[in-house]
């Protein structure tokens, strides 16, 4: 597919990558990239005379934002500059400026609290997209990071209340990590595990010797016993 | 004959898109609706708070009517969709609009229907609806509230 371009900043073609928000058809909130591949979110501030704010975006605030760990007003907040560009009628007669972050019109924000929400089933696979393409890259050294992979996946397993039954949905971490096993123990006292059985997940590949334990981590639901759900990941 | 082929339906169209359609520099999507029973949609409109002026034709016009490209979408003259207008049969995507501030806006409620002109809707009930000249809006009102 032609690539798109929708702005020159600094003598760099900007291109669309993925529209996320239309107002009528308009895009008024999407993510453009550069030949460099670094990420730009851009927001459309006055429909009518067609201005905009974008700011470059980390792969990791691009992803933290569109999986809802960050609100979209925090993601444009969280550079230090950002560019005003007022439409021409080219995309050659546009005029941009770099404006320092104190100077962004606070108004044109997305409101405070507000989560980006997928609609269709685009919007799914972009997420997906960008967050094979996060944990391609990320660092699991960093604790930091390895909550931001973990907490999703606790709100995933911990309804269970079968510690035989099937795990409903799953998350692909995509390459970087393998082997992730997860049981479930049944114990009647925080030192008593009666036993543990492996659940089917979905996803589940391989890998004949680990090189290192990255995190494990535990998430405790507690009925008429108590259960303890244990999650391992094996780095490639 | 269907009603692509009849150059005298063309003429009920806006001059341009008439133009275009007999030119066959353009043509409706496939999927694309003559003949159907009346739509209930919803459409953005460009409103401030107290602003209740009624849903008016300035309220449904088109890429091409309002000269406008905006980034983020194909310079698609030559496309059908510039000269439809845009409306939803839920409001899951104008409600994500409502998470920012500008514009001002409120949404139009109303029923597209044959008589104002072909439609099609997409797999995410989105309908791009190519109105006739003078094609009757008077269905439509402001909705109060965006939720329900």
């Amino acid at each position: 597919m032609d690539k798109q371009l929708c702005f020159i900043l600094d003598n760099e073609n900007i291109y669309l990558d993925k529209v996320l928000v239309s107002f009528n058809d308009i895009p008024i909130l999407f993510v453009c990239r550069d030949s460099s591949k670094n990420y730009y979110l851009v927001l459309c501030s006055n429909l009518e005379e067609l201005e905009y704010i974008i700011v470059q975006q980390s792969l990791k605030n691009l992803w933290s934002m569109l999986t809802k760990n960050i609100t979209m007003r925090t993601a444009f907040l969280s550079c230090e500059s950002f560019w005003f560009v007022k439409s021409g009628n080219t995309i050659e007669e546009d005029e941009c400026a770099i404006i320092p972050k104190p100077k962004m019109d606070l108004d044109a924000l997305p409101f405070e609290n507000a989560m980006y929400e997928t609609i269709s089933e685009d919007d799914t696979l972009y997420v997906d997209r960008i967050t094979n393409e996060y944990l391609d890259n990320v660092s699991f050294d960093l604790s930091e990071e390895i909550k931001d992979i973990t907490d999703p996946l606790f709100d995933v397993i911990s309804p269970l209340n079968d510690c035989f039954g099937d795990i409903t949905s799953y998350i692909d971490f995509g390459p970087a990590i393998q082997n992730i096993e997860i049981s479930t123990a049944t114990s009647f006292s925080d030192n008593d595990f009666a036993q543990t059985q492996p659940l089917n997940i979905a996803y589940n590949q391989q890998i004949t010797e680990p090189k290192e334990v990255i995190f494990s981590s535990f998430n405790s639901v507690s009925n008429k016993s108590t259960e303890l759900t244990h999650i391992m990941g094996i780095a490639a | 004959m269907n009603k692509e082929q009849d150059v005298d339906y063309f003429n009920k169209f806006p001059i341009i898109l008439q133009a275009k359609l007999r030119n066959s520099e353009i043509a409706f999507p496939q999927g694309t609706q003559f003949d159907y029973d009346p739509i209930l949609a919803y459409r953005g409109i460009i409103r401030n708070t107290n602003d209740n002026t009624p849903v008016n034709e300035n309220d449904m016009l088109s890429h091409y009517e309002m000269k406008k490209i905006p980034r983020g979408i194909a310079n698609y003259e030559n496309d059908s969709r510039y000269y439809a207008i845009s409306l939803f049969e839920t409001l899951d995507m104008l409600k994500e609009c409502w998470k920012f501030p500008k514009p001002n806006k409120k949404i139009a409620q109303g029923y597209v229907h044959q008589e104002g002109g072909p439609q099609y809707t997409d797999q995410k009930k989105h309908i791009s609806w190519w109105l006739y000249e003078d094609a009757d809006i008077s269905s439509f009102v402001i909705k109060d509230e965006i939720n329900g």
